[in-house]
């Protein structure tokens, strides 16, 4: 006999993801899940975001690493919120696991939540973590190729952040190669900045986008 | 790489689907897994034979069903297979990705009865 099942095998993680996103709303949350390879400079995006927003908004920050808590301890000298998971050789963060991270804050209102993902750009994409916007950082360092092996990860992205962009001439990172992979994957308008953490590059408009966006989704 | 994960979320699927069923012995379970999905067939193998030891589902085959990614041609109106930087193998121009190559999911449960 055979019994016709049809079932999403990541359910139970998206109804984890649907209690996040509804606890989000009511409290007024804004969560971004910020993956990309080891690397890439996750870190150094949600360092920036802090030191630009931080006395605007209210900033916690969930930090996941496979282990070491290297990256949680430089977030926490900022003086904001931040909890660590160690998935100790999990290769990406699940929701159940933000949900209890979420809890263990005690988050007030109106609050914007960075989560660290783990490093990897293949894992984290599969996984929904209740975030408003999911956001990508791809670093010139890793090749103009990633869109077109990793579509994925670049089609869910709502916002990409290309880092490392003073290092491209020395590297012959094709841009336009890049962005025609991009281009096939996104349907919506694809939000793309290109910054260099290091010389600042590129940055300023990066802090006037998010800016805008949790200044008006906190005064809706 | 996520296989375990997602192994112990199939099994306990599968354990729920077959809860008021009948039957002596589940021989196979059949998953669709999309080229896209992230999922490596062996691996999902290696976690399944490992996680159903002592369960009801011990000793069943799991069949994997492969898909593969489909790009659209907005100027074909076509589907194609995926290329190295995703154009249409007859126009040359850019295609876009599809839902084709994403699946992952639980068919069917095949039992003796």
């Amino acid at each position: 006999m055979e019994i016709k099942v049809i079932k999403n095998i990541l359910e139970r993680n998206q109804n984890a993801a649907y209690n996040i996103r509804r606890l989000a709303d009511e409290n007024k949350w804004y969560i971004m899940n910020v993956m990309g390879s080891p690397g890439a400079g996750k870190t150094s995006f949600i360092k920036c975001m802090i030191e630009n927003l931080k006395d605007v908004f209210n900033i916690a920050v969930i930090e996941g690493d496979v282990a070491s808590t290297i990256d949680a301890q430089q977030i926490a000298s900022y003086g904001v919120k931040v909890l660590q998971i160690n998935t100790g050789g999990a290769c990406h963060l699940v929701a159940d696991s933000i949900a209890e991270a979420i809890d263990s804050l005690a988050l007030t209102p109106q609050t914007v939540v960075f989560i660290e993902n783990i490093g990897n750009l293949i894992c984290p994409s599969s996984f929904d973590l209740g975030e408003n916007l999911r956001v990508v950082v791809s670093s010139a360092a890793e090749g103009d190729d990633k869109p077109y092996k990793y579509p994925i990860m670049f089609e869910k992205a709502d916002v990409v952040v290309l880092s490392k962009i003073d290092i491209m001439d020395a590297i012959g990172f094709d841009k336009q190669r890049y962005q025609k992979g991009l281009e096939a994957i996104k349907d919506k308008d694809l939000k793309l900045f290109e910054v260099s953490f290091r010389t600042k590059e590129g940055v300023e408009g990066l802090i006037d986008y998010f800016y805008t966006l949790l200044d008006s989704y906190f005064k809706k | 790489m996520h296989e375990y994960f997602v192994t112990r979320q199939l099994v306990k699927i599968a354990e729920d689907a077959l809860k008021d069923v009948s039957f002596k012995r589940v021989t196979r379970i059949k998953v669709v897994v999309g080229e896209l999905s992230g999922i490596i067939d062996e691996s999902l193998k290696f976690y399944f034979d490992i996680l159903t030891k002592g369960t009801i589902l011990e000793g069943a085959q799991l069949k994997i069903i492969p898909k593969k990614a489909l790009l659209y041609c907005q100027k074909c109106s076509e589907y194609f297979e995926r290329t190295k930087d995703f154009t249409c193998p007859k126009c040359l121009s850019l295609g876009k990705l599809t839902e084709h190559g994403k699946e992952f999911y639980i068919e069917s449960i095949e039992v003796d009865d």
